[in-house]
């Protein structure tokens, strides 16, 4: 019934149905051969494993575990994969903050610097370390995108500032990578707005970029280094609008225009599972229309204390993951769980609706959903819930369940599938020891 | 004591004896070896000279140290003497701290305009109704606030945002000049030489000081071509000010070489007053001011100050300031269990914010002692939140907000309002746990630590409910040891408050069992009710004052306090107690703080490239 709901905001006039010609016709650039994409979904405070990890190894039983359960229709797509750990989110002498950590950590292998406001630093996030190499191929590097905006007051964990629990993807190491969470501003980013579709516009706001660029230059020149770093973030911000500008002044066909009928969505739902799922349509929207072939997309912050009313579960989420092996706590949060794999099942069905050479872009996906945090009444970060899906181009043999030693650095998928999107030269990535074999 | 407060030894005191010998007494016990408790290790090196590298292990003692929390109750007590040298040695040698010289500013890294502000100084600059920050992303927080400079980042999703907005303003501000003219006095120019006394003016206000005459040459010269007409290029030339980094960042020049600090000209002052106190750029009679000298003096400064807490753009002071401190933002992300407790609307908890903020306003507009954040004997309602509350309802309807003076002890200050009792509560009951918390973070200033991972959760189903009251489960809960060093006051400054539900109204019984409100706190001091906690809070305003002043201060700096901070923060402490903790006073003296007037040079190397 939401889901309706979010079907009709989305597609508002456009009559019935999603007909999959509003796809195919996509260009990728000059090559036949369809793009990769990569893309990290979060969920925080960790999941019920018990309804999560299926019992075999090897290939997938017909029967999935119960988390697992609305992602049946794309069991041959799945790849469950056991054993990862985010040893970086661990304390390592720092403390509480294990939340923090975990999203902090998720991406970046790396230790957060422990601080409240001075000075963060981690690491630059897997998606980001592809969108600077790859990401001048489409008309965004990347996509960020969350349900949740930071959060309003208060310390987020422990002594760590909240940049670190409410940002997934890290551009440069002090700085996160800011998520859009309102999915009428997604759309405009991918199809452009209509000052940028204006030539006159454009070329207004070319000049007007050009000067705050030389502006911005010859303020930086007059600054001590830590100051002129925040000067660094300012231009690498305003390169890329300037970048972006000049692409769309490009007639090339990599400008991604909205499919016929498609219309921008009316406004942000305030029903909390239909913004999420009308935030997946516009992300799907972006991955057909080849706007951009890199996202990360955050269900809820970490450690988010959010109430779940909807689906049955009124109390906060933070607050039954410490569940103190109380089994009606469990049910709760496994039941949150598999509400989160509905939305990601939601969405996987909107990629597999569109053709794509002899498939669907799920043949061409590489997306990795789960947590940095095990249980999160134990706030583990070994045994994490981790999910690959698709088949990445042929690279990824999916429809298992894969069991690693203990102690596999999750940073060894990461240094895997950023190889899988054609990035070469890259030996590390945070705290990875190798790639992840076995995946295909 | 619970709290103790700190009174400087004289002497020079001794590694070996004040340090090393204090430290294996008193911290050793627990905090050494593989299983240090609370993953914390005290190293102590044989020279003092390689002890002092290790700034931040004292820095963390320091900080438990000097709030009593450690060593924790039970254990031997340090004596006054032997605690005053030893926590002289840390500040003076390991962090480099003596209040007997002239204070040092500290260093605020660039920082830019948060949306809060991005939005009201667009307002101002403009004159437009046009709410410019509501579509940029959120601002992270740091420190528990969101004016940050270190955690403020930017990102191409902020330029795009700056940059749409900026075009949408500028044309939604001069289409309505065009009609008539609102607010903000923008001349458009019609002829070539009126645009650059229009632009010159503009800057002035938007970037918060007088612009040179090459960057208004730049403006001018923004379309390239020479047909352009007047209008247009106003029209370019605002909307690149306003994306420019002068107007996003507050931009203050370092100290010149060979000088350690400098104090803020009147415009960089201006700046810091008019974000502090209306989140929002200053306004003529502010530049004016700067222009001539008149903030070059602590008694300019205490003028300007005092008129801008008078004006109604001290509001989003009030509204930023409790929103945070309070963490009455979170209200909007709150949803109380609707079948337990019906009735929440977003417009009450709307009404909960606004009698907070109107409280905070009172005190300051009358300045009033601060000790009225911990309990007074009025608040502010309308008839809404007095139907909540239960209060006699005013004989003239639809009264809007106004005060109310409580004809019992059962509420005073803040920890009894609805807001703050809400967002400290689960959506389904109380939780005592977070109350306490809330109360030492925010108003006794001593924040506990977090609990150790893997501990045992409390015992929360319906059986266990029927067994025993929440407190009942609590207390059985707090034996271990592990929890009880940092429960035992959180809890029982918790429990104090038993008798608000979860979303703050008064009861007498939970869940068919009677509500116990009484409470015992480590060192011995007992309450059996609302009232008489907030009377121990009370008791040394010290501890309260020394807690709201911090947090004014890294509210109106934009920065992490640091050790050196100390030395005004009890400054301006101690002045305060002599002015009776009037609550304008303290926001005088922060403005007239050596922190708020000046800027050190940065101790990185690498420094001016």
């Amino acid at each position: 019934m939401n889901n309706q709901i979010g079907r009709r905001l989305f597609l508002r006039g456009a009559g019935t149905g999603l007909a999959l010609p509003w796809l195919e016709s996509m260009a990728w650039g000059n090559t036949k051969v369809p793009p990769r994409r990569l893309v990290y979904i979060y969920i925080p405070n960790g999941a019920h494993m018990p309804a999560w990890t299926p019992a075999e190894t090897g290939a997938l039983a017909p029967e999935l575990p119960e988390t697992l359960r609305p992602l049946a229709p794309y069991r041959d797509y799945i790849s469950v994969l056991s054993g990862l750990t985010a040893d970086k989110a661990r304390a390592n002498g720092d403390g509480p903050g294990d939340h923090a950590r975990a999203m902090a950590t998720f991406l970046t292998g790396r230790q957060a610097r422990k601080t409240a406001g001075a000075d963060i630093r981690i690491g630059i996030s897997a998606d980001q370390v592809v969108a600077t190499k790859i990401g001048d191929r489409t008309h965004l590097p990347s996509l960020e995108i969350g349900a949740d905006k930071g959060l309003n007051a208060g310390g987020c964990d422990s002594g760590y500032s909240c940049a670190y629990s409410a940002n997934l993807s890290w551009k440069g190491e002090s700085t996160p990578v800011s998520k859009e969470t309102d999915p009428v501003a997604v759309f405009g980013r991918i199809f452009g707005t209509t000052s940028e579709n204006d030539p006159t516009r454009r070329a207004s706001r070319a000049r007007i970029v050009d000067l705050v660029i030389q502006d911005a230059k010859s303020l930086r020149g007059k600054l001590a280094a830590d100051d002129a770093r925040k000067v660094d973030e300012y231009l690498e911000s305003i390169r890329e609008v300037e970048r972006r500008l000049a692409k769309v002044g490009e007639t090339a066909n990599n400008r991604p225009s909205a499919p016929e009928g498609v219309k921008p969505p009316i406004s942000s739902p305030s029903d909390p599972a239909d913004h999420l799922r009308l935030l997946a349509d516009m992300l799907a929207l972006a991955l057909k229309s080849d706007a951009t072939r890199v996202a990360s997309f955050v269900f809820a912050n970490e450690g988010s204390n959010r109430s779940y009313k909807f689906i049955g579960v009124p109390e906060g989420h933070h607050d039954l993951s410490h569940h103190g092996q109380n089994p009606e706590k469990q049910a709760k949060i496994q039941k949150i769980n598999a509400f989160h794999t509905s939305v990601l099942a939601h969405f996987l069905g909107r990629l597999k609706e569109s053709r794509e050479g002899q498939g669907n872009i799920l043949d061409n996906l590489m997306l990795v959903y789960g947590s940095g945090i095990g249980d999160g009444n134990r706030h583990n970060h070994d045994e994490l819930p981790i999910l690959l899906i698709g088949k990445g181009g042929g690279s990824i043999k999916p429809g298992r369940h894969l069991k690693y030693p203990a102690e596999t650095p999750l940073a060894n998928l990461h240094l895997s599938l950023i190889d899988r999107m054609g990035v070469t030269g890259i030996n590390r990535h945070g705290d990875s020891t190798g790639k992840l074999e076995d995946l295909s | 004591m619970l709290f103790s407060i700190l009174i400087l030894a004289t002497g020079n005191p001794s590694y070996a004896k004040d340090v090393v010998a204090f430290v294996r007494q008193h911290c050793a016990e627990c905090h050494s070896g593989n299983k240090a408790k609370g993953d914390f290790k005290i190293t102590l090196p044989d020279s003092e000279s390689k002890a002092v590298e290790l700034k931040p292990q004292w820095e963390k003692v320091a900080k438990v140290f000097r709030t009593g929390e450690m060593p924790p109750d039970g254990k031997n007590r340090p004596s006054v003497d032997s605690s005053n040298r030893f926590n002289q040695w840390i500040d003076e040698k390991a962090l480099g701290v003596r209040c007997d010289g002239k204070p040092s500013p500290g260093r605020v890294v660039l920082r830019r305009l948060n949306r809060e502000e991005y939005g009201n100084a667009i307002r101002d600059l403009l004159g437009i109704g046009f709410r410019a920050g509501e579509d940029l992303p959120a601002d992270d927080v740091g420190d528990g606030f969101d004016n940050q400079a270190d955690v403020l980042s930017l990102s191409p999703l902020h330029l795009e945002k700056y940059l749409a907005s900026a075009e949408s303003a500028v044309v939604l501000a001069l289409k309505g000049q065009s009609r008539k003219r609102i607010g903000a006095k923008l001349e458009i120019p019609t002829r070539k030489d009126q645009l650059k006394p229009s632009i010159e003016r503009f800057l002035r206000k938007a970037w918060r000081r007088p612009p040179e005459e090459a960057e208004i040459a730049k403006l001018i010269g923004i379309s390239g071509a020479s047909d352009s007409k007047p209008d247009e290029i106003f029209s370019a030339a605002l909307t690149a000010a306003l994306v420019s980094p002068r107007f996003l960042f507050i931009v203050e020049a370092d100290p010149p070489a060979g000088r350690p600090d400098r104090r803020l000209d009147g415009y960089e002052l201006a700046t810091r007053l008019s974000l502090f106190l209306w989140s929002s750029i200053p306004d003529e009679a502010l530049l004016d001011a700067a222009a001539s000298g008149k903030l070059d003096t602590p008694e300019g400064i205490r003028a300007q100050t005092e008129r801008m807490m008078k004006d109604p753009k001290s509001k989003a002071f009030a509204r930023n300031f409790t929103g945070q401190w309070l963490q009455l933002r979170n209200l909007k992300n709150i949803q109380p269990d609707s079948a337990r407790f019906p009735g929440i609307t977003e417009s009450l908890k709307e009404d909960m914010a606004t009698e907070c903020e109107m409280f905070f306003s009172n005190l300051l507009e009358e300045n009033r002692p601060i000790v009225e954040f911990i309990d007074s004997k009025h608040t502010f309602v309308n008839d809404r939140l007095a139907k909540f509350y239960g209060f006699s309802q005013s004989k003239v309807r639809n009264a809007g907000f106004r005060k109310h003076e409580f004809s019992d002890e059962k509420r005073g200050g803040v920890t009894t309002m609805a807001g703050v009792l809400l967002v400290t509560s689960n959506p389904t009951r109380t939780s005592p746990v977070k109350r306490g918390k809330f109360i030492l973070e925010n108003i006794l200033g001593t924040p506990p630590p977090p609990p150790p991972p893997g501990v045992l959760e409390l015992k929360d189903d319906p059986g266990a409910r029927k067994a025993a009251s929440l407190r009942q489960r609590m207390e059985e809960h707090r034996r271990d040891p592990n929890c009880s060093v940092c429960h035992e006051k959180m809890d029982s400054l918790g429990f104090g408050l038993e008798n608000f539900d979860a979303v703050g109204q008064w009861r007498v019984s939970d869940d068919g069992k009677a509500i116990d409100a009484a409470g015992l706190l480590p060192g011995g001091k007992k309450f059996s009710n609302p009232s008489e906690l907030r009377k121990i809070l009370i008791e040394n305003p010290e501890v309260f004052a020394d807690c709201l002043t911090r947090k004014v201060m890294t509210y109106a700096l934009g920065r992490s306090l640091v050790a050196k901070d100390r030395c005004e923060v009890d400054r301006i402490v101690s002045d305060l107690k002599k002015k009776r903790w009037g609550f304008a006073d303290l926001i005088v003296s922060v403005t007239t703080s050596e922190p708020f007037i000046g800027r050190e040079r940065t101790d990185k190397p690498g420094a001016n490239p």
